[in-house]
């Protein structure tokens, strides 16, 4: 069997909130090593981080790009992903709509909430910010096509 | 009504290929599409990931249909949205179907197949059990949530770990209901590693590698699902079964590529991939007929459906403006470890030709080998190759010149296999 098949089998939800992150990788490693996949582009670098001893990065190693160490660095402190999902539109179609930037996965839920509490005029154009500040979040959700297109 | 061109599908790869013929000077262009708006699959595809090799910015599907949608207009290109093409021939004379005009025939000089893919129903997986309702593909689910606006179930168990599946997890968790799990067949997930991490890992939906469905129960509505493990032969192993309460399931177990046209044309289709063989600019057996994107080869990331479709765009202008190209075909196979390559055949050698191809197993530590008859003329080193994630070699016009025979021979070498 491929041993990266191992490394991903049985995934499971670890007892706090902040569930995921490959357990079963992290734990193959000492305190001060762990691996990751970014997930920011469909490459899929696999990091290797390394660790001060306060928990904070020391090095990335494995990236294809700058955008994998600032990955690594908020996913050792707080997890970073951008959310899309749909609003409903006022005639009963759906808009594709997605958070202006990440926001913390610990937020999503609560971003959810608050859009799908939404209404929104179906002459909404693609861009136009439809939340301001979802969840206090500092980022914006804005309409991800035209209302009008959405049939 | 007779055209310069017709490209049916009005999807990603319809949209690029037209794009790009208008771009070499061909303005009689006609693009088909069934649906009541263009942009293909993309338009359910709400969540992001394209765009990012093209664009250099990640976009959500229907953000990437847009902007082509937007390079169409501005072109003026002709778009017949709601006309389903019913017929094609040898002769390039397509027929179609819409409200307005009826049944209807183009003469076209030449066709862009540009039709994309659908997946594999269930009949073809021949789960015991019975028939209840709840069990259907995970693309059918994600048009219910993502365009209808409708959650289809609670506890959802998702069959086939490969994209769709893996991004429908997350959507329906999101949405309030409770994945239970994703089961694969295989002892590896066909989906790509960002989307295990971020739409099974984030929210802690296990992915049980090596399990399958092996009984459906309930009545009217799914109540049950027997899960079981599987050996290395894919055969579910006795006393391995349990079963996990749900309301769906959900199949992700694959797209076919949409080619009951290009059967009709006369041409073959490749086990492989589904599609049928062209070469280095998209053409098919047929003079003239050219294909592109995932009626070709199932792509998993759009970027490179829209390069595709610019290559049988750059052809499709080509042919219609008469340019004879010169040269034996030079066959591309497919060796040790390789399960298909795209393009099948090299005419033009005096450009760099890209061949995209898709690996059999997970390999680690990897060469990718081309040779000819006599020797190994290129090797790349890989640490990782997965059936999941196409790949691609490009090959230099001096490598394509100096290959003896008639037959490129794309391979694997793994070292500590
Ligand atoms: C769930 C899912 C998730 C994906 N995620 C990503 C991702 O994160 N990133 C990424 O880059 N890519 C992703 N992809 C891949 C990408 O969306 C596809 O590769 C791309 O859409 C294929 O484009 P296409 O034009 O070949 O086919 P399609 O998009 O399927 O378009 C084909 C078009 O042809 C039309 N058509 C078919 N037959 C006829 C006929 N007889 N007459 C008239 N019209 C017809 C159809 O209506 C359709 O509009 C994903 C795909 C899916 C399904
Ligand atoms: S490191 Fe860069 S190239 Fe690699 S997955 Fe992350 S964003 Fe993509």
């Amino acid at each position: 069997m491929p041993e990266n098949a191992k490394k991903i089998s049985f995934a499971k939800c670890g007892e706090d909130s902040t569930c995921g992150t490959s357990r079963e990788r992290e734990a193959a490693y000492s305190g001060s090593k762990k691996e990751m996949t970014c997930v920011v582009c469909p490459t899929g670098c696999v990091l290797t981080i390394t660790l001060n001893a306060d928990k904070s990065v020391k090095s990335v190693t494995g990236n294809a790009c700058g955008r994998g160490v600032i990955y690594a660095e908020n996913e050792c402190v707080r997890p970073m992903r951008t959310l899309t999902t749909t609003a409903a539109l006022a005639n009963g179609r759906m808009l594709p709509v997605r958070t202006d930037r990440a926001v913390p996965r610990d937020t999503l839920i609560d971003c959810m909430r608050e859009i799908n509490r939404k209404i929104v005029a179906p002459t909404a154009k693609i861009y136009d910010i439809i939340i301001e500040n979802v969840a206090d979040t500092g980022a914006n959700v804005v309409a991800a096509a035209n209302g009008s297109d959405c049939a | 009504m007779k055209k310069q061109l017709v490209i049916i599908g009005g999807g990603p790869a319809g949209m690029a290929a037209a794009v790009a013929v208008r771009d070499h000077g061909i303005e009689d262009i006609l693009i088909l599409e069934r649906a009541a708006h263009p942009g293909g699959i993309l338009r359910q595809c709400i969540h992001s990931g394209f765009g990012l090799h093209k664009f250099k910015e990640e976009l959500t599907g229907p953000e990437y249909a847009w902007k082509y949608e937007q390079m169409i207009a501005e072109r003026g290109i002709e778009l017949m949205t709601g006309t389903m093409v019913i017929g094609l021939t040898q002769e390039k004379v397509v027929t179609a179907v819409n409200p307005a005009l009826g049944v209807f025939t183009v003469e076209a000089q030449a066709v862009i197949l540009a039709m994309g893919c659908r997946e594999r129903p269930r009949g073809a997986l021949n789960i015991p059990g019975t028939r209840p309702a709840g069990i259907l593909t995970a693309g059918t689910a994600q048009k219910f949530v993502n365009i209808d606006g409708y959650l289809p179930g609670k506890r959802v168990v998702i069959l086939g770990s490969g994209d769709i599946g893996l991004i429908m997890a997350r959507r329906m968790t999101l949405e309030g209901a409770k994945v239970e799990m994703v089961c694969e067949l295989l002892p590896y997930s066909g989906g790509l590693a960002r989307n295990i991490e971020q739409c099974l890992n984030d929210f802690g939906i296990p992915l049980l590698l090596s399990h399958t469905v092996t009984e459906i129960h309930g009545d009217r509505n799914l109540q049950t699902v027997t899960v079981s493990q599987v050996n290395t032969n894919r055969k579910p192993i006795p006393g391995t079964e349990r079963l996990v309460e749900c309301d769906t399931l959900l199949l992700s177990v694959g797209l076919i590529p949409e080619n009951e046209l290009t059967a009709m044309a006369g041409l073959t289709l490749e086990s492989t991939t589904g599609g049928t063989a062209v070469d280095e600019r998209r053409e098919t057996a047929i003079p003239g007929i050219f294909a592109c994107g995932n009626v070709l080869h199932v792509h998993d990331l759009v970027d490179f459906v829209s390069d595709e479709a610019e290559l049988a765009g750059h052809g499709a202008a080509a042919y219609i403006q008469g340019k004879a190209r010169k040269g034996r075909p030079l066959i591309v196979a497919a060796g040790t470890g390789v399960r298909y390559t795209v393009p099948r055949h090299v005419i033009e050698r005096s450009k760099p030709v890209k061949i995209y191809f898709r690996v059999t197993d997970v390999f680690r530590d990897a060469s990718v080998v081309v040779r000819d008859s006599r020797a190994v003329l290129f090797s790349q080193k890989k640490s990782r190759l997965a059936p999941g994630e196409m790949e691609s070699v490009t090959l230099a016009p001096e490598l394509l010149k100096r290959a003896s025979g008639d037959i490129l021979t794309v391979m694997l070498e793994v070292q500590n296999a």
